[in-house]
């Protein structure tokens, strides 16, 4: 690979200004977002292939465990070899995969959409997800959480961007969706490969020992910053707070994303007056309180503290599924504006965790930690659509309709919520025996983050 | 814009030193280029800065419209 790409030629030159970075991490988070757009092609892909929504559905499913894989396992490489060079990987292999997948499509071989979108790409989504996390880390010191909320806000808003973009292409390229799969695909795969590649380029690693203006501790040269400035993921991952905020994470993941797979029909089910039009709108609205909540609320939490700000997602959000459950039927304007929330929570859940991460193991290997904890997202995002799904079906079974589909899943909702919200109760700064590599991040500073 | 600090770098400016650290260094075209990628690199930043903001708002304004069919439909 180029030199151009080493973290060595990455290193910012004095006087760069900090908030040159932001726009890199967002054009890498804005581009994989798409992935939560895929459901715009699955209609013409089922006619294209002539297949069931089940055989299209399993692209996006080898897509989110290939994310949840490639950040838990190349955490440490992208630590290793700096943003720059993972935000090239990750361009790489998410245009690539857009490239294979249409060869797919154009021939009519399923198995070469699994390997390119599912596969290729969702090695791409992992390592871009986690590729900026740490560098924005290191130049916001001060304020993690809004540094974090930002590039991972960009998740969120990418299917906003997605959506409208695919659907129009669709319409532009051909006669049918179906016939205009692969120009659409060769489009976005070659204006994401431009945005990332930009974003590649102009990201920057602080030099060793900047600090911001009027601001936070230094950070430890390289050479000892192993001893000086965190835990190590190996360390970090044999800890009880590494699992107690996986659970966190998780039962955060599991309630929001039930409601975020079922949006649609749920909405309807909910009020007879609404139509597809109208639930297509409610889906935007969630997207929208989705991407919003991740950076609000992860900004918030550097004034309030990760715990609390966790007290605030994992409690509130326990009354707030409650009074869905008990008077969610009760109008529109009610039922959106709290399962807006609720989204809101779940996406700052997301853009949190990386600055919680911080506070207790430090921010050497954050980047790191931060991938192997995004396993509970992927276990989440089989268990909460599971959840609803299966309850709603033996409601059904039972001869129930309506809203009284989704009481029990919300009840149990409530349930997994409480789980979390005892489990973040539980997080406690490590003691200085479980810090045995660090220094600054040990005890007291952790401490203090974590009120 | 806060651009912080470098240690060996009052005010976040390091000097320009001849090699060596003798004295201030003279302009070279080698540092001249320098100078120019970091200018582009800059450039290139504010332009992905316009970018991004100018797609999100796209985002966010396709579908605060599909939104409003909810409440209007």
């Amino acid at each position: 690979m180029p030199s151009f790409l080493d973290r060595e030629r990455s290193v910012a030159p004095p006087g760069y200004s900090r908030w040159l970075i932001p726009p890199a991490a967002l054009a890498v988070h804005l581009s994989i977002g798409q992935v939560y757009a895929f459901s715009v092609f699955k209609t013409p892909l089922v006619e294209r292939f002539d297949t069931s929504l089940t055989a299209i559905g399993v692209v996006f499913s080898i897509a989110i465990v290939m994310l949840g894989l490639s950040a838990a396992f190349g955490g440490k490489w992208v630590e290793r070899n700096g943003p720059r060079k993972a935000m090239f990987v990750s361009g790489v292999c998410w245009a690539g995969g857009f490239l294979v997948g249409s060869l797919g499509v154009a021939t009519g071989q399923l198995w070469l959409l699994y390997l390119g979108y599912g596969f290729l790409g969702g090695i791409g989504l992992g390592i871009g997800y986690i590729s900026p996390v740490s560098t924005l880390i290191k130049w916001f010191p001060d304020r993690p959480g809004m540094a974090t909320g930002l590039a991972i806000m960009g998740f969120g808003g990418g299917a906003l961007i997605a959506s409208p973009l695919s659907s129009a292409l669709l319409d532009r390229y051909a006669a049918t969706p179906s016939e205009a799969i692969v120009p659409t695909f060769l489009t976005l795969g070659a204006v994401y490969f431009t945005a990332m590649m930009l974003g590649a380029a102009t990201v920057r690693v602080p030099p060793p020992g900047w600090t911001p203006e009027g601001g936070a501790p230094a950070q430890a040269p390289p050479e000892r910053e192993q001893v000086q400035d965190g835990l190590s993921v190996e360390a970090a991952f044999r800890t009880r707070q590494f699992w107690l905020l996986w659970i966190v994470l998780f039962c955060n993941v599991t309630a929001g994303i039930g409601i975020l797979e079922q949006a649609a029909p749920m909405v309807q089910d909910f009020f007879t007056g609404v139509g597809p039009a109208e639930a297509a709108g409610y889906v935007g609205v969630l997207s929208l309180c989705n991407m919003l909540g991740r950076f609000i609320w992860s900004s918030t939490s550097d004034a309030l503290g990760r715990k609390r700000t966790y007290i605030g997602y994992l409690g509130l959000g326990c009354v707030l599924y409650l009074v869905i459950a008990v008077a969610g039927t009760s109008s529109v304007a009610l039922f959106v504006a709290v399962t807006g929330v609720i989204l809101s929570f779940y996406g700052g859940g997301f853009s949190t965790i990386p600055a919680y991460l911080k506070d207790l193991f430090g921010s050497f290997n954050v980047g790191a930690v931060h991938g192997r904890i995004l396993t509970a997202w992927s276990c989440a995002g089989i268990a909460g659509p599971l959840i609803v799904n299966v309850v709603a079906d033996s409601q059904l079974a039972a001869g129930r309709s309506g809203a009284d589909l989704y009481t029990a899943s919300l009840y149990l909702m409530v349930a997994v919520m409480a789980v979390g919200f005892t489990a973040n109760m539980l997080v406690r700064p490590l003691s200085a025996s479980a810090t045995p590599t660090t220094g600054k991040a040990g005890p007291d500073r952790s401490r203090e983050a974590v009120a | 814009m806060s651009a912080g600090r470098t240690p060996g770098a009052p005010g976040g400016q390091e000097e320009l030193q001849a090699p060596g650290g003798t004295g201030p260094r003279r302009e070279d075209p080698v540092d001249g280029t320098e100078r120019g990628g970091q200018t582009l690199s800059k450039a290139a930043a504010l332009f992905l800065w316009a970018v991004v903001v100018v797609a999100l708002g796209y985002g966010v304004v396709r579908t605060a419209v599909q939104a409003a069919a909810l409440f209007t439909g």
